[in-house]
């Protein structure tokens, strides 16, 4: 479903361009769960920003052909590319606060790329779906909470409707990226159940994105390890784990916390 | 107070108002050259339970009796722990340009300090020269380790100290407070949401939630049969319920 | 063994090369009028009465025949003094009592920051012409008016940054080792302020150098046969067809003065 081959993202922001990312390829099934992982400036959250055709920008210079669903999203045309976005491809950020805007109840938000994208559905079906998708994200009292505002909710639930909001439009492909990072870790394992629910019943194909390599192995089928913009390693992930064939997975899957007193 | 112990805190209690409880009932002792975890979601009142040890708190009942002059903390955010406009070497000499009297060391004692505390944190004299904004995240969390130091502490409070760190610095760290509390003898509250943090660094641990301890005591004892079904919960959430 | 990486030096904006080039060369010339100008700006000639621009008098003569050129160097001098003048006192008082209030908080902080309103409130000529009235006409009068009227705008500011930064941890770390609150203030938080403070220093003297011209054309500020560039545009308005030289070069002078200072404030600020 989705293909990326020899991806390159620079950005001119400074004086010298700075290469981000580097001959990246991947490629991605229907309801499959690829992960991502790599450490902070990896390019992790560049190459999934540029599947999502939010890397158009004067400053960033990219190269290479992105292939959904057979169409080249890297040069496609600004007004095709909106079409996909938020109908064919979802989003959810790691930060629950700032993804949702502040001054809009939940509802609003939900409900907006249905407007755009499905603007044949009336108002009364609208709002069906919106509790529909409400529910499904497992909210409790979905009608009360289509009239808050997101600093009532906290952050698991925020990032619950962050969630909702992204599947409205039943999208093929959902891009997550840290979607549990800042979530308590009781939180965490909710959400990560949550995300595992929504693929097996939906059939979404997921993104996900982490550096939590053991947050990952649970998860996701296959993985690909990224670091300082290429990519190291991809596989299957038990398979990665059991056997990684390069240094720096070994560093990372070591670097798991274990159950057990390090040695100094 | 027994005099083996660094911390004793009796029926501690917080207040928001007259009915909400930050705190409620806190009792629990430290042992001098221990590393205590204490475990809990955002908003279970860690932060104002370390504020509490450290006289940060100023309305409390109950009593906390601390045997240490200068308590020191090392913050979750890196980025906001460093002051961004002065240079590495004049923020670890700041500690000691407060000492007054006879204890006051000149320019040149202090540098050798600063450099003898940089190797001892695994960090380059070089550093010194450096300002926050160019270090990278576990540098800067090294920094504020060693200017916690720098004050002549036996007692730390590490609030979160891993958690906004990348899993391979995360292990380094981990591995730089054990090394510290061996060579020095620290007695470290450490702080954290990840049980398998607190696993490797702790003797013995509390588990938080809702401003009252759950269940405390050995970090082995608790892990193998938790009480609590939140403690339960927080196993799984880190995948080791099958211990 | 690599420390840390070193931003590599950013370009310099054509903002602040041309506001350093101008308000240098505004402020030679100030610097030059102390010490020389190319006749007395007080003598008068009756036979050179609102001559037009010439080798001999370059910006031509007023309407006592006096040296316009000359008067300018003076007058931009006294200009120059009373704007910085200003601004020191604005910016001294203005980051005393913003940060003290905004590092303490509490009742200090709402007390002073209410007072600070209601002088906000008014308009800075405003208060500065009550004052005026109040203690007499004069350069140093009008300096300490002045001065008074920009201290809420910096007190402002200051505050707002020392509420922000109060929160670091570093500032808790900083108590914790012990340091005492003054040193926290002045030396911990004051220079993370700078960035912010400096650029409104620049918009500060700006106002500063019009609210100066303002008052002197209004004929409360620099007393005549002195000169300064705002009581010569007051003069000048009564020839501006006559000699429009005179009003050309003055205003010329207080608009390359502000735009100098502008340009290098935004320059600055990136």
């Amino acid at each position: 479903m989705l293909e990326v081959k020899n991806l390159n993202i620079e950005f001119h922001d400074h004086d010298a361009p700075e290469h981000i990312v580097r001959n990246i390829n991947m490629t991605l099934k229907y309801g499959e769960i690829l992960g991502i992982v790599g450490e902070s400036g990896s390019g992790k959250s560049m190459t999934a920003m540029a599947i999502a055709g939010l890397l158009r920008r004067h400053d960033v210079t990219t190269s290479g052909e992105i292939i959904f669903d057979k169409k080249e999203l890297l040069s496609a045309k600004r007004s095709e590319l909106r079409k996909i976005q938020g109908n064919d491809i979802g989003v959810i950020f790691q930060e629950p606060m700032t993804s949702l805007n502040p001054t809009k109840r939940i509802g609003w938000q939900v409900e907006e790329s249905l407007k755009i994208h499905k603007p044949e559905i009336g108002k009364a079906e609208r709002y069906k779906l919106v509790i529909e998708s409400l529910k499904n994200v497992e909210l409790d009292n979905p009608e009360l909470i289509y009239k808050k505002y997101p600093h009532e909710l906290s952050g698991g639930m925020r990032q619950r409707v962050m969630i909702a909001a992204a599947m409205i439009c039943a999208p093929k492909l959902l891009i997550a990226d840290e979607p549990t990072t800042a979530l308590d870790v009781t939180i965490q394992l909710q959400i990560v159940k949550l995300l595992q629910r929504l693929n097996r019943e939906q059939k979404t194909s997921i993104l996900f994105i982490s550096h939590d390599l053991s947050l990952v192995k649970s998860i996701c089928g296959r993985i690909l390890v990224m670091h300082d913009g290429e990519e190291v390693e991809e596989g299957v992930a038990d398979e990665i784990f059991n056997n990684p064939r390069q240094e720096y997975t070994r560093e990372l899957i070591n670097a798991i916390p274990k159950l057990e007193k390090p040695k100094l | 107070m027994d005099t083996e112990n660094i911390l004793e805190i009796n029926s501690l209690n917080v207040y928001y108002n007259k009915k909400q409880h930050v705190l409620k009932d806190i009792s629990f002792s430290m042992k001098k050259g221990e590393i205590l975890g204490l475990v809990g979601e955002s908003g279970c009142g860690k932060t104002t339970l370390a504020k509490a040890v450290l006289g940060m708190q100023r309305h409390y009942d109950g009593s906390i009796s601390l045997d240490c002059p200068n308590p020191q903390m090392v913050f979750q955010d890196p980025y906001s722990s460093l002051n961004p406009s002065k240079k590495i070497g004049w923020i670890l000499e700041e500690p000691m340009r407060m000492k007054k009297g006879k204890g006051r060391l000149n320019h040149t004692q202090r540098q050798e300090k600063v450099e003898e505390m940089l190797e001892k944190v695994g960090l380059d004299a070089r550093i010194k020269e450096h300002y926050p904004s160019e270090l990278s995240g576990g540098q800067r969390q090294r920094i504020a380790i060693a200017a916690a130091l720098l004050c002549g502490t036996d007692f730390l409070i590490a609030d979160e100290p891993v958690s906004a760190l990348d899993v391979t610095i995360q292990s380094q760290i981990i591995r730089l407070l054990l090394k510290l509390h061996k060579e020095m003898g620290l007695s470290i509250l450490f702080i954290s949401h990840d049980l398998r943090v607190v696993y490797q660094m702790c003797d013995r641990v509390m588990i938080m939630r809702g401003g009252v301890i759950l269940e405390q005591g050995y970090v082995d004892d608790i892990y193998k049969s938790p009480q609590s079904s939140y403690t339960k919960l927080l196993l799984e959430a880190a995948n080791i319920i099958d211990f | 063994m690599q420390i840390g990486k070193k931003y590599s030096k950013k370009k310099y904006s054509a903002n602040l090369i041309i506001g350093l080039v101008i308000t240098s060369i505004m402020l030679f010339l100030i610097i030059l009028g102390f010490f020389y100008t190319p006749y007395d700006p007080t003598k008068m000639d009756s036979s050179a009465k609102l001559a037009a621009p010439s080798l001999s008098h370059l910006m031509g003569c007023d309407n006592f025949g006096r040296d316009i050129f000359s008067r300018v160097l003076k007058g931009m001098g006294n200009t120059f003094i009373i704007a910085f003048a200003t601004v020191v006192i604005g910016v001294v008082s203005g980051v005393v009592i913003g940060a003290v209030t905004g590092y303490f908080g509490g009742w200090l902080d709402e007390v002073v920051m209410r007072i600070n309103d209601v002088v906000f409130a008014f308009p800075s000529i405003l208060l500065a012409l009550v004052f005026i009235s109040l203690f007499g006409t004069g350069k140093y009068n009008v300096v300490l008016a002045l001065g008074i009227a920009f201290v809420p705008s910096f007190a402002r500011i200051v505050r707002g940054e020392f509420i922000k930064y109060r929160e670091m941890d570093y500032v808790k770390s900083a108590r914790l080792a012990g340091v005492p609150h003054m040193r926290i203030i002045f030396v911990h938080i004051l220079p993370n302020t700078m960035t912010v403070l400096l650029s409104s220093i620049m918009i500060g003297f700006n106002n500063a150098v019009l609210a100066e011209a303002g008052m002197s054309y209004l004929g409360i500020g620099v007393q005549p046969p002195d000169a300064s560039l705002g009581s010569m545009l007051s003069e000048a308005q009564g020839y501006l067809f006559s000699a429009p030289n005179y009003a050309v070069f003055t205003g010329l002078m207080i608009i390359l003065l502000v735009l100098g200072f502008s340009l290098l404030a935004d320059g600055l600020k990136n």
